[in-house]
């Protein structure tokens, strides 16, 4: 049997090099990043030809994992779908304020994050307008494609979908500052650095709200798969 | 945070309560190295703490269980489609003051087909949960009713514009009827389109493809200089089941010597490249040219290489050509393929290509009998720049079996080095490293100083370590990886701190998914593992992730094929960024493979003869010296 993949740079050796190559206004940054070293390019101020190679590569590199981010707290494709594409189209509009690339990751992160906040308070607005109750949590009807679905040729027992499904809601439940934490941090693989930089707040203030996150995660997750019994 | 008050000087002095704030950055490992060892003395004697450790990695993995979602393919489209409708990007320059419109500008907006956005809310001031972004946002997302309200402008601009511009050809058709001459002029150009064109186009066409496969086909994030892309359809065609799609990609590679095509085929399982065979080059394999042949269409070709040799590839290293930037770096070949000097491709490159190929022969242990009748699973990843991406578990469709692995055991060498010229050889073992519960599960790891010679001896079970060191025994406290928990769930260190390295390099890039375990499949309590190679490996290694923790549980390495069989074949496998978290350290793995387990030995905390006990515990890890 044989296995055949193509690779990926390899990223340590690349980092010896000099950037140049088609791209002419080409920066380069290097990103510890899970103790890798990552390139990022990014373009120079008013170069629409970089600027549209960095847009690509970062879609490339973090859509998924922007999209998945808004997904979990927004609870459906299409919203998720809305701030993705924003955040991208933000991106490339602001790149000339991303002094430092390797703060890329925060960056992008920041902005769903305001994206991701300003959509669940207008969903809490609209809400309180027609006097419905205003949990920043999609509602039920809202939540259908948040729910596991078993995909064709996937392998996931139901068993399994079940527990994603009650961790999903744990995540709803909880009040947004906690949950965005778990989530950076559990899900999106930010340091604590990067949560701090993506929310704003001091690194010892990210420790304690993952912390308390933390905390609270363990308490709904029980009691919810009590009343679950019930 | 500040650290808890330690006035008793002994490292377990804290209480559950001082350790209780710093549980949670503990496990994430983002303590420092004293406050992260006084949280480990704490927990070595507080089960109550342990425990509640172990909930928080729990809940890191719970989250971790949550699938990710991949936006639908038509936003990028849309965000493609709005920056152009916006213009170029603006220069901003961070300013406390909004940009001036110039009056040009204004009249060009006016005139634009209008896209009203509201006004960006204020951030709520009691808010503290996110603070507002760094820059002035010039836009917010349209909201479902401004969506319908641009389309309903726009539709009736369109129908409008429509109208125009049939009556405009209708005319135009007239006349050209009437006239002599119909052919209309044909303008070329010769402008080299950039590879960000190539890039943008594929992904477009990749996410335009997706909804016919039954997986979601991955992204290259780099492609060779003046490659264009040509085609990505999906095949055989739309009758078939989605499951037996496939995506063939194509770009066009002009203006490199050898250089014409690439091609890419992904699959979801079985029917990818087929008759792929190659043998590869000699054991030292840092600087080896291979030129790879790159199956062509419909038939694609067995791979070739240039040089000989008895052990298959796992990856390959190219010789880097002088020059600079991010040139072309691929592997395909128009014919003949092979014996391409280093500097026919990629002539402006200094970065490599690596083509990960691993030929496993089933039941064979000679890799000169792999020849052609091999077959590729899945291209694991068609990026060369993006992040690690996990593959979908295929294992138990093609109906595989778990097989047991009881009794195997993992077998390790390795090469530290502080970079100040000391090395360190370190050779471990461990029971069972992959596979089933044995009671006798235990490690072993031996540190010995190149100049000086042996210095430790470690054996780890459990929890709980012995180190011999000269002619002295101590019990060792050492700090539980936070990262990884051993084969039973307790904290390891030792042969799974190797483990932890590799899990880094997984990350890095430096392995790389193949999918699972298909040919022999593996199974850590229970679950799937998936199975990844190791680039520029000296022979096959594989390396076993836990599909359901996504941590490393093994590595092997088909010893029995390095050097014609030899397991202690001098040949070595280069690890770059192996302790990339510790400056000046590089560690360089010489052997690894893995057979069946021959020993049995009890362990136990009696010193052994000719021991005694050292006085004070020491705290070791593995890990390189500055």
């Amino acid at each position: 049997m044989v296995y055949a993949t193509l690779a990926r740079r390899d990223r340590q050796r690349t980092s010896d090099i000099t950037l140049a190559g088609p791209l002419q206004h080409v920066a380069q940054a290097l990103h510890a990043q899970n103790g890798v070293v990552v390139i990022i390019e990014t373009p120079a101020d008013g170069d629409s030809q970089s600027a549209e190679a960095f847009l690509t590569t970062i879609y490339i590199d973090y859509s998924a994992a922007i999209h998945s981010y808004a997904f979990r707290l927004l609870g459906n494709q299409e919203d998720a779908d809305d701030v993705t594409q924003e955040v991208f189209i933000r991106a490339h509009e602001h790149f000339a304020q991303l002094r430092d690339a390797a703060r890329l990751r925060p960056w992008l992160y920041r902005i769903a994050t305001n994206l991701c906040m300003d959509h669940l308070r207008k969903r809490s607005r609209v809400r309180r307008i027609f006097g419905l109750e205003t949990s920043l949590a999609p509602d039920e009807e809202e939540d259908g494609p948040h729910r596991e679905i078993a995909q064709p040729g996937g392998t996931a027992p139901f068993e399994s979908i079940a527990e994603r499904d009650h961790i999903a809601h744990v995540l709803k439940r909880m009040p947004k500052k906690y949950a965005i934490c778990l989530l950076l941090f559990s899900q999106q693989g930010l340091s604590y650095r990067e949560i701090a930089e993506a929310l704003s707040i001091s690194p010892g203030a990210a420790a304690v709200r993952l912390s308390r996150a933390r905390d609270l995660f363990v308490k709904y997750y029980d009691e919810m798969r009590e009343e679950g019994k019930r | 945070m500040s650290e808890p008050t330690d006035q008793t000087g002994r490292p377990d002095a804290a209480t559950c309560d001082e350790i209780a704030p710093y549980l949670s950055a503990y496990v994430d490992g983002e303590l420092t190295p004293a406050l992260q060892a006084k949280v480990t003395a704490h927990l070595a004697t507080c089960l109550a703490c342990t425990r509640k450790a172990q909930r928080y990695r729990d809940v890191n993995r719970k989250i971790a269980l949550l699938p990710s979602t991949s936006p639908s393919p038509e936003v990028f489209e849309r965000i493609q489609a709005a920056i152009a409708q916006r213009g170029p990007s603006p220069v901003v320059r961070e300013s406390l003051h909004p940009a001036k419109e110039s009056p040009a500008a204004s009249v060009v907006r006016l005139l634009s087909p209008k896209v009203v956005y509201p006004q960006e809310p204020e951030h709520a001031s009691d808010d503290d949960d996110v603070g507002p972004p760094s820059f002035t946002p010039a836009r917010l997302p349209r909201t479902p009713f401004q969506r319908r309200a641009f389309y309903l402008r726009s539709g009736l601009s369109t129908l409008v514009a429509l109208l125009i511009i049939s009556l405009t050809v209708a005319l135009f058709r007239g006349l050209a009827h009437e006239g002599k001459n119909t052919n209309p002029i044909v303008r070329t150009t010769n402008v080299p389109t950039p590879v960000s064109n190539a890039l943008r186009q594929t992904a477009s066409a990749l996410h335009a493809a997706a909804p016919e496969l039954a997986f979601t086909p991955l992204t290259p994030g780099y492609l060779p200089d003046g490659a264009q892309f040509v085609s990505a359809p999906v095949l055989p065609n739309n009758s078939v089941a989605k499951s037996m799609r496939y995506i063939e990609i194509t770009w066009d590679i002009p203006q490199q010597d050898g250089l014409t095509t690439l091609h890419l085929r992904e699959a979801l399982d079985g029917r990818g490249w087929s008759l792929i065979g190659c043998q590869s080059a000699s054991a030292s394999f840092g600087g080896e040219w291979l030129t790879w042949g790159l199956p062509g269409l419909p038939d694609w070709q067995a791979l070739t290489c240039d040089q000989q040799s008895a052990w298959p590839a796992v990856g390959q290293v190219h010789t880097e050509p002088t020059g600079a930037g991010l040139a072309a770096e691929e592997v395909s070949s128009s014919s003949p393929s092979s014996n391409l000097p280093p500097s026919s491709v990629g002539e402006q490159t200094p970065t490599q290509v690596d083509l990960a190929f691993i030929a496993q022969p089933s039941n064979v242990s000679d890799a000169s009998s792999i020849s052609a009748t091999v077959q590729e699973e899945r291209i694991a990843s068609l990026s060369m720049d993006s992040s690690y991406q996990q593959q979908m578990t295929v294992a138990a469709q093609i109906g595989a079996q778990p097989q047991s692995t009881t009794g195997l055991f993992l077998h390790f060498t390795a090469q530290a080095s502080n970079g100040a010229g000391n090395t360190y050889a370190i050779t471990g073992q461990t029971n069972a490293a992959i596979g089933q519960s044995v009671n006798s599960r235990r490690e072993r790891i031996e540190i010995v100083n190149n100049t000086t010679g042996a210095e430790t001896t470690d054996i780890v079970q459990g929890t709980t370590a012995l180190r011999l060191q000269g002619s002295s025994y101590s019990t060792l406290s050492y700090p539980a990886d936070p990262l990884l928990t051993g084969l039973d769930g307790e904290p390891r260190v030792g042969v799974t701190q190797l483990l932890v390295t590799t899990a880094t390099q997984m990350q890095a890039g430096i392995v790389w998914v193949i999918g699972d375990s298909l040919s022999h499949p593996v199974t850590y309590q229970g679950h799937t593992a998936y199975e990844l190679a190791v680039v520029n490996a000296p022979a096959l290694t594989l390396i076993y992730v836990d599909s359901h923790t996504n941590k490393v549980i093994g590595v092997t390495m088909q010893a029995d094929v390095v050097g014609g069989g030899a397991a202690s074949a001098p040949s070595q496998l280069v690890v770059s960024g192996g302790c990339s978290n510790m400056p000046n350290c590089s560690i360089t793995y010489t052997e690894l493979w893995w057979g069946t387990a021959t020993n049995s030995n009890s362990f136990s905390l009696t010193p052994p003869a000719g021991y005694t006990q050292s006085a004070t515990p020491i705290s070791v890890g593995f890990q390189c010296e500055h």
